[in-house]
């Protein structure tokens, strides 16, 4: 009679969540119900398209991944050891071929860069209300170098994060 | 298509040799090989991070490679001709089960691929990131400790072998991961419940699990959802439930190979995993049904392997930040603990008091919650809120199965007792405080709504709850017959 019982309210529990689960799905967007499809396999374009935060989020790194795979990127960290999100972000989805902290501070680093006059610039918008800008030497397959300029806003936060990152500076005749 | 296809094979096939060997036949070597299939990245790539060694695809498909080719020289040796034991060679392959659940896995990947059925969130992003870090060996160079203690390395490891493809994710990982939940569930009611009453029965009680698991909500977006909620999942009903069915003596001692393989999974696959692992093992090391061996080695194997992974992440946060981790230290306790616990497993009394220990157990976390209640300023009421909301409101997509199923598991507790589920039992009853003392822990109230974490965390025991229901409603209370009557049955009086 308990067992009976019991099964009466699974089998209940079970008929009620038929009857609900469209209803529940409805609630959410696409990407939390049960069954939607997506549009696409590029889950970083989906995402960069349809989150602004996720745009400032992952838009240098998606183009970086674009424009300059394969690269060499040197992480200025003041010989601090400073590893942040923004490393990870632009090594994983900027598809690096390898990474380098040096111990050089930003602005020394900084010097050391010269724009060529007939580079190809790649512009957007990154996290902290920063733009950013690739900078692609058109003279070697991966000469190239990535600038975040510093926004208006917390000018400080270049030191923090990595605000200046030398794509392969020296050159790759690869 | 074609590389993700053959990804799953060779994963597959993989998971087919690591059964094998480990002694399992008929459709419990086809449920093992789907199981290490989708456990053994996770399972291994954890100790090459930890060794210093590159986790790029090269270098994990050699020592993989490596792996199965011995485990297969090891199993055809031992079954060659005039071996010892007399087997033919490759005797015992479960030709059929394998090839069925192989054709299973290769028709869910191709049709998930096809439909492009994934689900994602911010935090799958980082997930994947943190995989192709993993791909293109600059993962050694960026991870950083709190990325590391936030995330581990569980998910970025299932998902890394896409980087053969030029992508950041596996469409099939999470849905064969959610195949193999099914598997276990329905293998353990089919074997219990088969030989306790008839064939029939236990395939009826396999064919209603599925079912449950088939019509809830969220049990289906987490088949989808790029996360590790599915690996824990697996992890834990491969204890729970395998616990269950050793204890009924329904199989093989070699499915402790798959549960420390898929236990070492989820000690590396989410943060609260650890603490999760202890409230499922500590019931097993203590089920006196379960042969001793299994209750020392499976605890033993998670938690040398726990010790070296909590380890790491302390050299991490030592090596690249300025203070220490309260909770990287209090996970290496926990899974310090874990080879303790394989230690008392060693010792006679521990199963005879069994039932005091769990009752200590359970009891001492609702102690433990009542106290965090009073001394802070209404988080645990706000988590109990925010997760009534979510479940009986609906606001997580978890009603009705979840509050129904609480209160059948309730009413089962209470009117039908089978010893030999209590390692189902105490992991489902354990969670609630549990997760209620982690929102403590953590200092910040669950909230309502789908994406909130414990929201997503039901599904690590809904699919265990779901076995353990059945169970008793098929099998009915255990009958008790003391000590005393079958010593006076064996003298004949």
């Amino acid at each position: 009679m308990i067992r009976t019982t019991l099964a009466i309210g699974l089998v209940a529990a079970i008929c009620a969540s038929i009857l609900t689960f469209r209803e529940t799905d409805g609630q959410f967007p696409d990407r939390y119900q049960a069954v939607a499809m997506m549009e696409s396999s590029d889950i970083l374009a989906l995402a960069t398209a349809n989150s602004p935060q996720l745009e400032y989020a992952y838009s240098l790194s998606e183009a970086l991944g674009n424009v300059a795979p394969g690269a060499t990127l040197y992480f200025p960290d003041d010989g601090l050891r400073i590893r942040e999100w923004t490393g990870v972000k632009l090594a994983g989805f900027g598809m690096a071929d390898s990474v380098v902290a040096t111990s050089l501070t930003t602005s020394a680093l900084e010097d050391t860069i010269s724009v060529p006059s007939d580079a190809v610039i790649h512009t957007g918008e990154a996290d902290a209300d920063r733009s950013w800008e690739i900078i692609l030497d058109p003279d070697g397959d991966h000469s190239s170098l990535v600038y975040m300029v510093p926004g208006p806003t917390n000018p400080n936060e270049r030191i923090i994060e990595t605000s200046l990152v030398n794509v392969d500076l020296a050159g790759d005749d690869a | 298509m074609i590389l993700e296809l053959t990804i799953v094979a060779v994963f597959f096939l993989a998971g087919a040799v690591v059964s094998y060997a480990s002694g399992l036949r008929g459709a419990t070597q086809a449920v093992g090989a789907l199981v290490v299939a989708s456990t053994l990245a996770p399972a291994l790539g954890w100790l090459l991070i930890v060794l210093h060694l590159p986790v790029n695809l090269w270098v994990f498909g050699a020592l993989g490679g490596a792996a199965v080719a011995l485990a297969l020289v090891w199993t055809t040796r031992r079954a060659a001709p005039g071996a010892s034991n007399g087997h033919q060679r490759g005797a015992g392959i479960a030709w059929g089960w394998l090839a069925g659940a192989a054709a299973l896995s290769l028709i869910a990947a191709f049709t998930v691929r096809a439909l492009l059925l994934f689900k994602w969130s911010t935090d799958s992003l980082t997930y994947i990131n943190i995989g192709a870090t993993l791909a293109n060996d600059t993962y050694p160079d960026t991870i950083y400790p709190a990325l590391l203690e936030d995330r581990v390395v569980g998910t970025p490891l299932l998902h890394e072998a896409s980087a053969l493809q030029q992508e950041f994710f596996l469409h099939a990982a999470t849905p064969l991961t959610a195949g193999a939940i099914a598997a276990v569930c329905t293998w353990g009611l089919w074997r219990v419940v088969g030989r306790a009453l008839a064939t029939r029965a236990g395939i009826a009680t396999a064919v209603v699990a599925v079912i449950a698991l088939l019509v809830t909500n969220r049990l289906v977006f987490t088949s989808f959802y790029i996360n590790g909620h599915a690996t824990v999942a697996l992890g834990v009903a491969v204890l729970a439930v395998g616990a269950w069915v050793l204890a009924e003596r329904s199989t093989h001692t070699g499915w402790a190979v798959v549960m420390v393989i898929a236990g070492i999974a989820t000690v590396v696959t989410r943060p609260d995993s650890i603490v999760l692992l202890a409230i499922v093992l500590l019931p097993i090391v203590t089920q006196r049904e379960i042969p001793r061996a299994v209750r020392i080695w499976v605890p033993a194997s998670i938690g040398v392997a726990a010790i070296a992974w909590q380890s790491y992440m302390v050299w991490i946060w030592h090596s690249y930040a300025t203070s220490m981790s309260k909770a990287a230290l209090i996970s290496l306790a926990a899974a310090v603990g874990i080879l303790v616990l394989a230690a008392l497993a060693a010792t006679p009394w521990i199963t005879r008091w069994q039932v005091w220990i769990l009752a200590a157990g359970e009891w001492g976390l609702w102690a433990l919650l009542a106290a965090a209640a009073l001394l802070t300023t209404g988080l645990v009421k706000a988590s109990g809120e925010a997760t009534w909301e979510n479940t009986v409101g609906n606001a997580g997509g978890w009603f009705p199965m979840l509050p129904a199923l609480g209160i059948l598991i309730a009413a089962a507790f209470v009117l039908l007792r089978r010893t030999t589920t209590r390692p189902m039992r105490f992991v489902v009853t354990a969670f609630v405080p549990l997760m209620m003392l982690l929102a403590v822990a953590r200092g910040a109230a669950y909230r309502v709504g789908t994406g909130d974490s414990l929201n997503r965390a039901w599904t690590h025991i809904v699919p265990v709850a779901i076995v353990l229901l059945i169970a008793l409603l098929a099998l009915g209370s255990q009958r008790l017959i003391r000590a005393s009557r079958l010593n006076t049955v064996a003298s004949g009086s």
